[in-house]
Parts: structure tokens; C-alpha cells; sequence
């Protein structure tokens, strides 16, 4: 290869935007010994401004660094930190100087060690006749080869001399290369009781640390996806990546950490032993930085578009528009801020496509027909698809970021989000010669302006403004205002979209990455051992994430607002499937379900008090006002009408509000919300209280209602919806006066719930076990929806049942169940149940889990996990399914880590799939975050602040060290400590 | 040039005029001539001396672009076995075929598949060529079953609209139906109702007994002619 050519290719690998750059500092930064480092102040700075994030790494200590830089942070976007001391500190630059993150500090017995280390190895060297002299520094021990004033470092660009030099000396002694003595450090460390010691070399010196460069980058990767920046996106500099003496350069390190094969890794080193392939090699030292550095921001200046990082295990890509199953994909594709729903039609107009704009919770249409309003869309670009053109999008799962590319040789590029930061904000930046922007905002038959006024029926509606700019690239910024019940101003839209411009795409691309690098640091499941089913499991996630706002109310619609299914109605899809998520990993989001249900809590009692009982009844089907929405009629697949019972029948909706109350003060204890989830379980007690019979033999029942199992109308006694208010009734109790308490305790223990002792098994039902006894394992292939397979006469008289049902209760009240019920209800329901309902698969997952039995556990929780990417349900078109989502999340957490929060306390108890090599999960209880990490036989958790969990069926209380706490799996199947 | 020609098949004398109506008004739609072709004996006749392999060569020319074959009535095994051999849309006119034969309404049994859907894609762009319309009924049986059905109140819409979008993607605009059941016991009736004149349907060629179902019922109880459109190859050339 010639050298021209070489450089070619060279600057083609860094003629991009990169979004974090890690850098080296002694050598690679500045020069070595340093003159100032003026011009390099100058352009970090800028970087900072237009968000680019910066890590440098060094050996040295932050107070040095800080000294040359003399840098301070003024609200910039992008963050400065130093990760010093060969890894073992981490430093973030703030606007008074650096202030430090984390240390590792050496344990009394490790710096013992690292002594004990050093010496041996300094003597053994001695004893080849090498003079050296030990330093003690930080985590590490320093062996300095050449000791002594005698010689003077070179400039770093001489590492040659260096090298030569120290050669010179150890060959005079017999010793081969500086690998040799690696491998003496090597195995003093190991006799000096340091497993895991670094060691390593910048050719002078010989170090034994507990961290190197490694750690640096470990670090250093780990911060950067906290701040939503993958691998993919960051640029590694240094100047010592190739060998030198036999030994890795020490730049090496920061390319020795999972996912940095990703990075771009150049070096502006001299390298005499060549660079490691992969390693960029553009030498001319700190100005080839500079200047680097200074491409960086001329290309952010020039508007160019930021790449996604294609991570497999983090994006969607789709290539094509696909008439048959376009719609399905842009629901998956969609973008979604808590506040807004954006589908991801393609950028021009396709006649197979079903974009559009939904705003959550805000709705169109009167009582009855309440559906989620449409508003005008931000993204679309004038003109039409020309069939058979080149087009592609790329949904970035790990910051919310759309990209898409239409058109063959001078294509038009873009990137899109919605703004998890400032939600209602939506953003745009697109490029190419042949790109014909349009007005910002499209409304449907009313063609294109820069604001748009949507009302609905209620006196509110929305109003988007946006404006645009073009230089070189597109900039657009829409913002959504929108309210139920007023009608929200222009002007406020307008201000807000006026003050996204001044920002600036890359700030605000900046803060969207952050918002996201936050969920997920607080929600992403890692499952190591099935490459397919992480992807699945981050979609669901993604969506989740997406769907509901973390300030004042959530009324988070069964298909989120992705599209408008079930016409963004509320189920207990929300309660029981989505919240349990929300309240394990961002309880804002969960505290604002709670807020929507108890704020139509008036509603739910004039319900009641409309069928003449106590309490609040809540509705199956919600929305603003919080009175029923149920449709009363519906068309079957013939197009016949149907009555739909529902609304009428399925009451356990009442009981599962509740439970999700619970559910999220058991997670939080956020005791801000006492009185709401109080008052909520008071009222719905009262329902339950009024609501049922008692026979002649003191019995309670509840008649005449529908069961999760939606095949059976209007039957007596199921046994979910019994135990359910049982349950309710018990856990209002400490909630109301005593005369209250006492008639809830005495209903609670008088109804019937069909439960057989002898058997262990519960009847669905008073009666089914009388209907006929068709297996519907035995007639079809499951999942199926068995009431239009065989008729819903058929079914409604046969032991055909839709969903967890009774099984359910195992899922959400298991200290309701009879002893040890789960299997014997699992042999004899699982048969019968025919999955019709996208929520049956999830909830079976963590069954089976929770019953031992992994195989099958894994095989519902990978179909559960991939009913809207395959659409399995037809229907994924009109948005994807959240609460089916939501139930991959249950099946891990709940079913494969057995984890569930009590009154602020965690219980594991673990039993990890054979295929899975790890799974680590992360929650929050009661303020404190903890990350439980599972690997075959070995249990850890680390947490944030001294908690107590309890673990294995046992329940064995187990305080979390500082450094975590390791157990193992006994011969006896019981959790000890790995120690 | 040679110009398209489509074949009307019947027996000896002339043939039925529903027969030649329908292969008229397929002619002129695809700017094609008819040619009367005159077997031995019936069509249904494949013994010794019946002219069935003469035939179905001769069908099998680079000119020719379909084929109208007289159908008697009755059993229908000798048509399926025809058709399967014959590389080319065979359409079967019932000796109830009125004359003039006017196509305004084509409907179009489908089970949502891609192979099914696409075979009778170019027939459906070209009925519409004439002004016809199209009506696809979307038999729900057996693998056609969903596998999920959360909310009957929502789902059957959802799902219905989204079965259009899809047979919209292939077909062009089309008129979709609904009905739970098989398309064998479903699709007659549905024709009579909505006044269909032509059935089209796409088929596998497999004429063996217990397969082509669906085709063998219709084929047998339709009034009104009937197109198959080959989704394969033809399982064995003359």
C-alpha cells in the first residue's frame, strides 16, 4: 500500500461525525514535555458547546491535567471528564473545576499486595543485575526501569530512543525484551495474592495496578452510554497502540474493553512497531489531534447529520417500503416522547403508508367515541416515493433517534426524534441536493403551513408551530401544546418552537441522547446468549419507555400513542402490565398512572353510585373523563354486530387499579403518594364491599361478570375476580375505621373463590368444570384465537379459556393462592388456554419460570417478546401492543429473576435459562438503585446504598455490601456466599 | 407478428354461446383472438380417441394466453386434471353462462396468502382495466384463523382494515369481504349474493383427490365461469 493511498483511507475512516471523543493525554493532547495547551482549550471548548462529549485518559492525576487545561464548563451540552490514574478515577469537568465521580481506593490488604508485587519484582530484576526503582502511586506500583538523573525522557515523538535505551540496559542483563519482565511482574502479582493484577508498560516504566487503561475505558464506554452515545459514535485517539519492547503499547488498552471494536481508534503516534489492525494510523502527534478535533466542529457548523451507531443489538433497520406490511413497520419505527406519537411513514408520501401525529391522552370525539387526536405531522418532506427507489430506516432503540435515507445516487438523508427531554418537541434535520423541504407541518387535507390548530370536541385540542431553517441541511423543530379541556395557546408553541431553534439540533440531539442514556441505564435488560431475543426485549423496552410522561398525569393507552388501536383508550392493560415496569424503573412515569386513576376517582364513584352501590367502580374502558368508554356494540370478523359485555361485566378492573396502587407503593414507598394509592384502595374496597351477595349461609359471591378469560360472559364467581377483591378488601383495610375494617375483613373472609384443597386447584368459575372438556392443546396449534376458530356458542360452553385466568392470580397475588396451587392450576389451565389475547404468553413465561419449568418459560417469553415484530396479531398496524410488551419485562423480572418488591424490600429468587450465558437487571426500590446480575450458579446485586434483599423461595435476608454481594448456588439449591 | 389467441374449447358441433361470450369478452380485454377448437368429444372425455393430448399441446403454443373450456356440468375431476395440465388462466363456463357475457363484478376467495394473492393479481388489474369490480372475500378458516383476538369490540376492525390495506398492496383497490368459514362453503353463495359474473381463483395444480378443495367445490356448484390462474408450473407438459 502506498503511503498516499494509506492516508487516504485514513482520512475517509475520520471523515465523520463522531459524537464522544476519548483521548490520551500525555503525548496525544499535548506534547510531551507540555508547552500549553491554549489552542487545544480553545476548540474542546467549542466541541463542548455544539455537544460533543470528551473523555481523556491518563495515567496522570486530575489536579495535573487540570492545571495545563484550565478549563471550566459554562452549561454546555456536551460533558468533560477526566478518567485518571491509569482508570482508577473518574473526574467530571463542572464550572469550578473538576469534580471527582468515583475512586477506586485500594484496600489495606491490596496495597500490601501491590507492595509485596513491586518488590518481588523489582528484586527478581535486581537479581538479573537490572537497577530499578520502585514508586508508589495511586492503585498501582511503578517500576522504573530507567532510575536515576543519568538519562532524560525523550520527546514522546522519540519513543524509539526510549525504547532503545531501555533495551540497551535489560539486554546487557540477559533480559530478553520488556515482555519478559511483564511476565515476571506477571507472576509476583500472582504470588503476592493479586489475581487480577494490570500489568503494564509505556516502556520506561513496568506498573501493577488494580486498574490500567482497560478500566480507563471500561469507564470511559460506560459514562458515554449513560450519556446515550454507543460505541459506534465515539472516536479513540492515542499515540502508543502498536507493540514496542514486545509489549502492548499503552494506548492498547482502551481498545481491550467490550464494544470498543466498534469506536474509530486512530493513533497520532509515531508507532514503530505498526498499529494493531483496525487502528488508524495518522501520526503528526498533538497538531493532528488539533486538527481533528477541529474537523469536528466545522463539520457540526456545517450542519452535517450525526450517524447512527448500527448496533445490532440496538437498532431496527429496514430496508425498503413494503406495501404488505408497511403499516406494522411504522408503528414499530415509531417515535413516541410520552407526549406525542409519531409514526414512521416514510418521509414522502407513500400510498401504502398510515403515518400521522397522535397526541397521548388528548382526545377527539365525544363520550363514547372518545379516540386519540391526530395532529398535523412534523416529519414529512414534500413529494411522493417513486417505486422501486432505494430507502431505508433505522430506528435507534438506545436514543429515540429515526434515521432515513430515500433515493439511489444523490439520496436525501435524515434524522429524526421526539424529544424525551422536552416532550412535545420534535426535531428534524435532513440533507441531499435534491431535498425539497415543504412547509414544516402537514395536515391532512388542509396541505402544509407552520402552525396548525386541531380542536376537539371538548373545548381543548392541539396547536403545533414549527419553524425551519435551511443552511446547506434542513433544521425543523415542531412543538405540540396540547390540553383535554382548554384550548392551549399558539403563542406558547410558538415560543417554545422558536427557543428549539435557538438551541440548536445539536443540543437538543445532545439532551435527547442524555434522557435516553438515563432510561435505560435504569431499565435495559442484558441478556448474554440469545442475540435475538435482547433485540426483541430492548424494542419492547424501547416502547415502553416511550409511551408514558413521568410529570403530572399518564393515561397511557393500550398501543401507547403508536397508532390508533383501541383509540388510545386505557385497560388494565396499564395497571397490571405496564405500571409494574414503570414503578421498578422510573417511578415518575408510574406515580402519573397512579395520578390519572386516582384524579377520575369522581368518576369511578358516580359510576358506583349510578348502580346503586358504594365505592368507586373504575371502567374497563378509560379515557379523559374517566366514565366507561366501552363501545356497547361491535362487528365480528363477518361484519355482524355483537353485543360487547364488557363495560358492563368485567369488573376486576376495579381490583387491578388497585393493585397497580400497590404494586407502585410496594416498589417506591414514595410516601408523596400515601394518601392517593390510600384513597384508591379505600374506594374500590367499598365497591367490592357493596357489590357482592351473601347466601343463606353467610357466602359472598359476585355474579354476573367477565373473568381475564373474556370467552365466558356473565358468569358467578370467578375466581380471579373474587380473590382479587378479597385481596382488595384486605389491603384496604388498614385504611379505613375500625367498624370498616371489620365488615371488609369479614367479606374478605366469606367469599367463595372455588378453591379445592384436595386438588390444589381452583374452578375458573362456579360451573366450568362442568362445561365440555375440550383440550385446546389437543384441537389446534396455540397461540389461536379459539372463539373464531370453533365459535363463540362453542367456546362460551367449553372449557376454553383465552388467557391466565386463574393463573393470573399466581402472577399478581401469589400470597392469595392456596399452598403451593401454581402447578397443579398450570397443568390443568395451560392446556385449556388457547393464547388468544397478546397478553397470554407474557404471563405464562413467568409462570412457567416461577414453576421451574425454563424451557417452556423461555418459549412463551420469546413469542410474547415478538408479537408486534411480527406482527402475530395482524394488527400491530394500528400500534403496538404495550401491555404485551410490558409482559417480556414481567417474565424476565418476575418470572426468570423471581424479583418483586415488598414494602420497599427486594426478593429474588433466581433460576437463569441454560442457553443464557448472564442476565443482568436493573431496578429501583424505594429510592435506591440496584442491579441484580445473574450467571449460571452465581447471584450479584449490586446497589447504590446499603439495602437488605431477600433471596431464593426461602427469602433469606441478605445485606448488600459496599462492593456488592456475590452468592452462589449450593449442592442443596440454596443461595451461600460465593466468598 | 403472431397476434395472442385464446383458445374456446368445447365438443363436436358448435359451441355453447355463453362459452364463446366469455372467451369474446376476454379477447377483447386482452387485445387477443378467439379460436374455436372442436375436440372429438366432450371435454370431460380424456379416454382413447378424445383428443385431450392434441389439445392441451396445442394450448400450450407461445400464442396462446388462455384457454375457455365448455363445462358440462356434473363431476369435475376431468376439468381439474385439464387444467393442471395446461400452463395458461383456464376459465370454465357453465352451460348457464348467459349471453352476452358482461364482466362488472369479479370476485376473488382468498385466504390472505402471498402466493394465492399474487396469482390473481394480473387478473384483477385487468378486470378493473374494463370497469369491473373487485371483491375479494377473505375466507377466516383454518391457518387463516388469527392467533390473537385481544378486543373483539376493536381487533376484527383493525384487522379488517389492515387485510384491505395488504390485498390493496397487491390487487389495487379492492372490495374485501369477511367471512368466518371455508371458502368451499362459502364462496357460491357469496357470488349469487353480490351478483358476481366471474370467480377467480389461484391454484396449485394439484388435482389429486383430497387437494384443490376449494377449487373442486366451486368449480362444481358455480353458475357463473370460473378462472384458475396457475400458481406453479405445470406438473407435466403434453
Amino acid at each position: 500500500m502506498t503511503s498516499l493511498r494509506h492516508r487516504e483511507e485514513v482520512v475517509a475512516g475520520l471523515a465523520r461525525r463522531f459524537e464522544a471523543i476519548v483521548f490520551d493525554w500525555d503525548g496525544t493532547a499535548v506534547p510531551t514535555p507540555p508547552t500549553g495547551a491554549r489552542d487545544l482549550r480553545r476548540v474542546l471548548r467549542l466541541l463542548l458547546r455544539r455537544g460533543v462529549h470528551l473523555v481523556i485518559v491518563t495515567g496522570m492525576s486530575a489536579g495535573q491535567i487540570d492545571r495545563q487545561l484550565r478549563l471550566r464548563r459554562r452549561g454546555e451540552p456536551g460533558e468533560l471528564v477526566f478518567l485518571t490514574d491509569g482508570g482508577s478515577e473518574a473526574v467530571a469537568l463542572g464550572p469550578a473545576g473538576p469534580l471527582q465521580i468515583s475512586r477506586r481506593r485500594a484496600t489495606a490488604d491490596e496495597d500490601a499486595a501491590l507492595d509485596r508485587a513491586s518488590e518481588a519484582t523489582a528484586t527478581a530484576l535486581r537479581a538479573r543485575g537490572l537497577t530499578v526503582a520502585v514508586a508508589s502511586r495511586l492503585n498501582r506500583r511503578t517500576i522504573d526501569l530507567l532510575p536515576g538523573s543519568a538519562f532524560t525522557d525523550p520527546p514522546r515523538a522519540s519513543v524509539a530512543t526510549l525504547a532503545d535505551a531501555v533495551l540497551e540496559r535489560t539486554s546487557a542483563c540477559g533480559i530478553r525484551d520488556l515482555a519478559e519482565i511483564v511476565e515476571v511482574a506477571g507472576s509476583c502479582s500472582l504470588a503476592a495474592g493479586l489475581a487480577h493484577a494490570r500489568i503494564s508498560s509505556d516502556v520506561r516504566h513496568i506498573e501493577i495496578g488494580l486498574t490500567d487503561t482497560r478500566d480507563a475505558a471500561d469507564a470511559a464506554f460506560s459514562h458515554l452510554g449513560r450519556l446515550g452515545i454507543g460505541p459506534g459514535s465515539v472516536l479513540i485517539a492515542g499515540e502508543r497502540f502498536g507493540p514496542v519492547g514486545g509489549v502492548p503499547g499503552s494506548d492498547a488498552g482502551l481498545l481491550g474493553v467490550a464494544g470498543a471494536e466498534r469506536a474509530v481508534a486512530v493513533s497520532v503516534g509515531v508507532e514503530p512497531g505498526g498499529v494493531p489492525h483496525g487502528v488508524l494510523h495518522l501520526g503528526g502527534g498533538p497538531e493532528a489531534l488539533l486538527e481533528l478535533l477541529w474537523s469536528q466542529v466545522d463539520r457540526r457548523d456545517r450542519r452535517e447529520l450525526p450517524m447512527i451507531d448500527r448496533d445490532p443489538a440496538w437498532t431496527l433497520v429496514l430496508e425498503g417500503v413494503d406495501p404488505r406490511r408497511e403499516r406494522a413497520h411504522e408503528s414499530l419505527l415509531a417515535l413516541s416522547d410520552g407526549r406525542i406519537g409519531t409514526r414512521a411513514a416514510p418521509l414522502r408520501f407513500h400510498p401504502a403508508e398510515d403515518g400521522g401525529v397522535r397526541i397521548a391522552a388528548v382526545y377527539a370525539g365525544g363520550a363514547g367515541g372518545e379516540a386519540l387526536l391526530e395532529a398535523p405531522a412534523w416529519r414529512r418532506l414534500a413529494g411522493r416515493m417513486v417505486p422501486g427507489e432505494p430507502h431505508e430506516r433505522v430506528l435507534d432503540l438506545r436514543t429515540g433517534v429515526l434515521g432515513e435515507r430515500v433515493g439511489g445516487e444523490q439520496p436525501v438523508d435524515t434524522i429524526a426524534f421526539s424529544s424525551l427531554a422536552q416532550p412535545g418537541l420534535a426535531v428534524l434535520r435532513a440533507s441531499g441536493p435534491r431535498l425539497r423541504a415543504g412547509a414544516p407541518l402537514a395536515t391532512s387535507g388542509r396541505g402544509r403551513r407552520a402552525e396548525a390548530w386541531h380542536p376537539n370536541d371538548a373545548g381543548g385540542g392541539v396547536a403545533a408551530a414549527a419553524r425551519q431553517s435551511r443552511r446547506g441541511s434542513l433544521d425543523r423543530f415542531a412543538v405540540y401544546a396540547a390540553s383535554q379541556h382548554h384550548r392551549p395557546r399558539m403563542d406558547t408553541a410558538r415560543r417554545r418552537a422558536a427557543a428549539a431553534q435557538s438551541h440548536g439540533f445539536d443540543r437538543l440531539l445532545c439532551e435527547q441522547r442524555a434522557a435516553w442514556g438515563a432510561r435505560w441505564q435504569a431499565a435495559d435488560i442484558r441478556i448474554v446468549g440469545d442475540d435475538e431475543l435482547q433485540l426483541a426485549v430492548r424494542v419492547a423496552l424501547y416502547h415502553l419507555i416511550g409511551a408514558v410522561r413521568d410529570r403530572g398525569e399518564a393515561a397511557v393507552g393500550a398501543r401507547g400513542a403508536t397508532g390508533d388501536g383501541y383509540r388510545g383508550h386505557v385497560f388494565w392493560d396499564t395497571d397490571v402490565f405496564v405500571l409494574p415496569f414503570l414503578a421498578a424503573t422510573w417511578p415518575g412515569a408510574a406515580r402519573a398512572i397512579v395520578r390519572y386513576r386516582h384524579r377520575r376517582l369522581a368518576s369511578a364513584r358516580a359510576e358506583a353510585a349510578a348502580l346503586g352501590r358504594a365505592g368507586a367502580r373504575f371502567p374497563w374502558e378509560s379515557a379523559a373523563s374517566g366514565f366507561d368508554v366501552t363501545p356497547l356494540v361491535g362487528l365480528d370478523r363477518s361484519g355482524q354486530p355483537m353485543r360487547i359485555e364488557n363495560g358492563a361485566m368485567e369488573e376486576h378492573i376495579v381490583a387491578d387499579v388497585a393493585w397497580a396502587a400497590a404494586t407502585y407503593a410496594h416498589w417506591t414507598r414514595d410516601r408523596g403518594m400515601d394518601g392517593a394509592v390510600a384513597e384508591i384502595l379505600r374506594e374500590t374496597a367499598r365497591w367490592w364491599a357493596s357489590r357482592v351477595r351473601t347466601d343463606g349461609e353467610g357466602k359472598a359471591h359476585i355474579d354476573h361478570v367477565i373473568g381475564p378469560d373474556e370467552y365466558h360472559v356473565g358468569v358467578d364467581d370467578n375466581a380471579f375476580t373474587n380473590v382479587m377483591a378479597r385481596w382488595n378488601l384486605r389491603a384496604a383495610r388498614k385504611h379505613v375505621g375500625t367498624a370498616e375494617a371489620a365488615q371488609f375483613a369479614a367479606i374478605a373472609e366469606a367469599l367463595v373463590d372455588g378453591y379445592d384443597a384436595a386438588t390444589r386447584r381452583y374452578e375458573q368459575f362456579a360451573g366450568f368444570f362442568d362445561l365440555e372438556p375440550i383440550v385446546i392443546a389437543e384441537l389446534a396449534t396455540r397461540p389461536i384465537a379459539a372463539e373464531i376458530l370453533l365459535g363463540r356458542d362453542t367456546v362460551s360452553g367449553a372449557q376454553v379459556v383465552k388467557q391466565a385466568d386463574v393463573l393470573m392470580l399466581h402472577h399478581l397475588v401469589p400470597d392469595e393462592t392456596g399452598p403451593e396451587s401454581l402447578t397443579p392450576n398450570l397443568d390443568y389451565y395451560e392446556p385449556r388456554t388457547a393464547h388468544g389475547s397478546s397478553l397470554s404468553p407474557g404471563v405464562h413465561a413467568a409462570l412457567n419460570a416461577r414453576a421451574g419449568r425454563i424451557d417452556n418459560a423461555l418459549s412463551d417469553l420469546r413469542l410474547a417478546a415478538r408479537i408486534d415484530l411480527d406482527d402475530l396479531t395482524d394488527t400491530t398496524a394500528a400500534g403496538v401492543h404495550l401491555a404485551a410488551m410490558a409482559s417480556t419485562w414481567q417474565a424476565i423480572v418476575g418470572g426468570i429473576c423471581g424479583m418483586r418488591a415488598w414494602d420497599g424490600e427486594l426478593q429474588i429468587d433466581p433460576a437463569l435459562p441454560a442457553p443464557w450465558r448472564s442476565l443482568a437487571v436493573p431496578v429501583e426500590v424505594a429510592g435506591c438503585s440496584v442491579r441484580v446480575c445473574l450467571e449460571p450458579g452465581h447471584l450479584r446485586v449490586e446497589s447504590t446504598r446499603r439495602v437488605t434483599v431477600r433471596v431464593g423461595a426461602a427469602l433469606k435476608p441478605h445485606r448488600v455490601p459496599p462492593g456488592g454481594l456475590h452468592l452462589r448456588r449450593s449442592s442443596r439449591g440454596e443461595w451461600v456466599s460465593a466468598r | 407478428m403472431t397476434r395472442r389467441r385464446i383458445l374456446a374449447v368445447g365438443g363436436p358441433g358448435p359451441l355453447p354461446e355463453g362459452l364463446m361470450s366469455v372467451a369474446a369478452a376476454l379477447a377483447v380485454t386482452l387485445h387477443a383472438g378467439v379460436q374455436q377448437c372442436n375436440l372429438p368429444t366432450s371435454p370431460a372425455d380424456d379416454g382413447p380417441g378424445s383428443g385431450r393430448e392434441d389439445f392441451v399441446r396445442a394450448a400450450g403454443a407461445d400464442d396462446v394466453i388462455g384457454v375457455v373450456v365448455d363445462q358440462p356440468g356434473g363431476a369435475v375431476d376431468w376439468a381439474l386434471h385439464l387444467a393442471a395440465a395446461i400452463d395458461r388462466p383456464v376459465v370454465f363456463a357453465p352451460r348457464a353462462t348467459t349471453s352476452p357475457f358482461t364482466l362488472r363484478r369479479v370476485l376473488v376467495p382468498l385466504d390472505g396468502s402471498a402466493r394465492a394473492t399474487e396469482a390473481v393479481s394480473q387478473a384483477t388489474s385487468l378486470a378493473r382495466e374494463v370497469g369491473a369490480d373487485v371483491i375479494v372475500l377473505h375466507c377466516v378458516h383454518g391457518a387463516s384463523v388469527p392467533r390473537f383476538e385481544d378486543h373483539p369490540q376493536y381487533d376484527p376492525g383493525d384487522w379488517t382494515r389492515e387485510l384491505a390495506a395488504r390485498y390493496t398492496a397487491t390487487l389495487g383497490e379492492a372490495r374485501v369481504e369477511v367471512r368466518v368459514g371455508r371458502a368451499e362453503d362459502l364462496a357460491v353463495d357469496f357470488g349469487n349474493a353480490i351478483g358476481a359474473d366471474l370467480v377467480v381463483l389461484g391454484w396449485n395444480r394439484q388435482p389429486a383427490p383430497g387437494r384443490a378443495r376449494t377449487v373442486r367445490a366451486i368449480l362444481e356448484h358455480s353458475k357463473v365461469p370460473v378462472m384458475l390462474l396457475p400458481k406453479g408450473r405445470a406438473r407435466q407438459r403434453p
